[in-house]
C-alpha cells in the first residue's frame, strides 16, 4: 500500500491523497468532507478507513473540496452546493485518467453524505453510496438537539457521575454543595428541556409539516429510487445518538422502511455512537459495515 | 486567483511523513524560513485552517513555510497507537532538514501550537540553531495536558452518548477523544515539564495565550532566567482546540499578533 499526495482538478487548486492497493479491483472510493473538517475526517477515519479498504482492493482518495481544508477557493463563483460536486467529479475524473477506473463508491460523513447523495444523482460512475449521519434539520430542529444533548449531559453529569463521587456527596451534605445551581441545572437544563422536547416531538408528530415531508420525499426519496432504478447500491448508516435518524423516520420512515424491505437499500446503526464516532469500537463497527457493504457492491471480500 | 503557490508531499524515510511546502511570495526576501508544529487530536483537528490560514500569511510575508504531520497522525504512515513523544521530536527535525533543502534558507524559525509549542521548545533547546520560536499557548506542564485530555473526553462522553457505557470508564486509559492513546504516549506526555529545560529553545521568542496561565508566567520566567530574549502577548480570543470543528474558528488577533512579532523581531 502506497500514499500519493497531489494536487489536481481543472484549476490545479484541489488536494488529495490516494492510497493505492497492491492489486486493484478496479473501483475506487471518494471520502467526502465531513464538514469542515479537513480530508482525514472526523478522528482521523477517513485515513484509518482509506487504508483498511485499499487491503480490500480499492484505491481510495480522500480530498478538500473548494475553500475547505488545503484546496484553494475556485476562482468561479459557481455556489457551494455545485461546486462540491463539480469538485468530487474532478477527482472521478482525475483517478478516471490516471487509474482507467470508472467505477466509485462515495462516502460521506454528515456534509459528505449529502455531497455524496447529489454527485451520484449527476454521475452514472458511481456505483454505491455510503451516506453516514446524513443530517435534514431545520433551526428549530437543531435547537431541539440542542436541548436534548444539554439535558442528556446534566444527567449524565448529576447522575453516573456526582452519585458515584463521594466527594460530591460530601459536598451536598455538609452544606458546601451550590443549591441554586444544583437546582438550576436539574429543573432547567434536565426537567425543563426534557418536558419541551417531548411536546416537540408530539407536535412534529402530529402536525408535521406536509410540505417538508412532500420536499423530502421530492428531492431525496426521489433521488433514491432513480439509483436503485440504475442498481447504484446505497447505505444508510447512522449513529444510535444521531438525531438525523430521528428526523428522517419522522418524516419519511415509511418510504426509507419500504426501500429498505424491498433491497433498495442498506439501513445500519452504529450502537452507543455519538455522531462523530468518538469511541474507538464505535468507530470500528462503523468500518466492518463499510468494508462489508464496499466489497458486496464491488464483488470482493473484506479483510 | 489566488496567488498562493503550494505543494503537497511526502518526506522523510521511507516517504511516511505528509508535508505542505508554501513557497515564499518574491520581493521580500527573508533569511528565515518558518516551520509550523501542530499539537496533537483534536486541537490539531480544530487548529488546521488557523494554521493554514497562518502558513499564508507568512508566505504572503516572503518567509517559505512548512507545515507537515508527525508520524503517525494526520496524513502521514502510521496508526494511532504508534504515536511517539520522542519520534515527534525526531519528525520536527526531520521536517527542518526537508524545509531547508526545499526553500534553500539556512535558518528555520519555529511556530508552534500547544502540544506543537512544547515540542518545538524541546527540540529548539537540544538543537540550538532556532532563531526565532513562537511559543502558541505552550503546555508547559505534561501532566496537566493528560488531566485535561481525560476532563474534555469524559464531558463530550456526557454530552453525546445515548448512555455512557461501563467500558467507557475504563477506557480513558486507552484511548482519548476520538484516539487511541497508549501507556508509552500517557508517560511521554506525562513527563513533558518545560520549565526543566537547561538550555534556552531559541535567542527570540514569543509566548502568546488567550487566557494568562500561572504555568505560563512560569514558563516565560524560566526562558529568561536561560538567558532568551522573550516577550509575552495576552491576545483574548476563543480556545479554538475546544471549539466545534465545523466552525474552523481562526484567530486573526493572534496570527496578525504572531506575524507582527516574527516579521519585526
Amino acid at each position: 500500500m502506497k500514499e500519493e499526495a497531489l494536487l489536481f482538478g481543472k484549476y490545479e487548486s484541489l488536494i488529495g491523497i490516494v492510497t493505492e492497493p497492491e492489486a486493484s479491483n478496479q473501483t475506487a472510493v471518494l471520502l467526502l468532507n465531513a464538514g469542515l473538517i479537513h480530508r482525514i475526517g472526523p478522528n482521523r477515519i477517513y485515513v484509518k478507513l482509506a487504508r483498511q479498504m485499499a487491503k480490500m482492493g480499492f484505491t481510495v482518495m480522500r480530498f478538500d473540496l473548494s475553500g475547505i481544508g488545503d484546496s484553494k477557493v475556485r476562482p468561479d463563483n459557481l455556489p457551494f452546493e455545485k461546486s462540491n460536486v463539480d469538485d468530487t467529479r474532478q477527482a472521478m475524473d482525475y483517478l478516471q485518467q490516471t487509474h482507467g477506473i470508472d467505477r466509485f463508491l462515495l462516502i460521506g460523513h454528515c456534509a459528505g453524505a449529502v455531497n455524496s447523495f447529489w454527485t451520484s444523482l449527476e454521475d452514472t460512475r458511481v456505483i454505491g453510496i455510503g451516506l453516514l449521519n446524513l443530517e435534514s434539520g431545520d433551526q428549530q430542529w437543531d435547537v431541539y438537539d440542542y436541548k436534548r444533548k444539554v439535558s442528556r449531559y446534566y444527567e449524565n453529569y448529576y447522575g453516573k457521575t456526582a452519585l458515584s463521587d463521594m466527594s460530591r456527596w460530601k459536598k451536598l451534605l455538609t452544606g458546601k454543595a451550590d443549591y441554586v445551581s444544583i437546582a438550576r441545572n436539574v429543573f432547567r437544563n434536565i426537567i425543563w428541556n426534557k418536558v419541551t422536547n417531548i411536546f416537540f416531538r408530539y407536535k412534529n408528530k402530529v402536525v408535521k409539516s406536509q410540505q417538508v415531508v412532500d420536499a423530502l420525499r421530492d428531492v431525496f426519496i426521489k433521488g433514491l429510487e432513480s439509483l436503485a432504478a440504475r442498481n447504484a447500491r446505497v447505505l444508510l448508516i447512522y449513529a444510535e445518538s444521531s438525531t438525523g435518524m430521528e428526523r428522517m423516520q419522522l418524516l419519511v420512515g415509511q418510504d426509507l422502511r419500504a426501500m429498505r424491505d424491498s433491497g433498495k437499500l442498506q439501513m445500519e446503526i452504529i450502537k452507543g455512537s455519538d455522531h462523530t464516532f468518538t469511541l474507538l469500537h464505535t468507530q470500528d463497527a462503523l468500518f466492518n459495515v463499510l468494508e462489508e457493504w464496499s466489497g458486496d457492491v464491488a464483488g470482493v471480500k473484506a479483510t | 486567483m489566488s496567488t498562493e503557490d503550494m505543494k503537497p508531499f511526502y518526506f522523510g524515510e521511507d516517504q511516511s511523513l505528509f508535508g505542505l511546502y508554501h513557497a515564499p511570495q518574491p520581493g521580500q526576501d527573508r533569511d528565515t524560513a518558518v516551520l509550523l508544529c501542530a499539537s496533537m487530536g483534536q486541537d490539531y483537528i480544530r487548529a488546521h485552517r488557523a494554521n493554514r490560514q497562518l502558513a499564508v500569511r507568512l508566505a504572503r510575508a516572503g518567509f517559505p513555510v512548512m507545515r507537515f504531520d508527525y508520524y503517525a497522525s494526520g496524513d502521514s504512515a502510521g496508526e494511532d497507537s504508534e504515536v511517539s513523544i520522542t519520534r515527534w521530536q525526531a519528525d520536527i527535525s526531520t521536517a527542518i532538514a526537508e524545509l531547508k533543502r526545499r526553500s534553500g534558507v539556512s535558518k528555520v524559525s519555529l511556530i508552534g501550537m500547544r502540544l506543537g509549542a512544547t515540542l518545538a521548545a524541546l527540540v529548539g533547546a537540544q538543537r540550538g540553531d532556532t532563531p526565532r520560536l513562537v511559543a502558541w499557548e505552550p503546555l508547559v506542564n505534561g501532566n496537566e495536558f493528560v488531566k485535561e485530555l481525560i476532563e474534555r473526553h469524559e464531558e463530550r462522553l456526557r454530552y453525546f452518548l445515548t448512555k455512557p457505557a461501563a467500558e467507557a470508564e475504563h477506557q480513558k486509559r486507552t484511548e482519548l477523544l476520538g484516539f487511541a492513546v497508549t501507556e508509552l504516549l500517557f508517560n511521554e506526555l506525562r513527563q513533558i515539564d518545560l520549565l526543566a529545560l537547561r538550555q534556552k529553545p531559541s535567542q527570540n521568542i514569543l509566548v502568546i495565550e488567550s487566557e494568562a496561565l500561572p504555568q505560563t508566567a512560569k514558563f516565560q520566567s524560566h526562558l529568561e532566567s536561560l538567558g532568551a530574549k522573550s516577550q509575552y502577548q495576552l491576545v483574548e480570543g476563543p480556545r479554538i482546540w475546544t471549539e466545534d470543528p465545523d466552525k474552523a474558528l481562526v484567530p486573526q488577533q493572534v496570527l496578525q499578533a504572531i506575524m507582527n512579532w516574527i516579521t519585526t523581531s
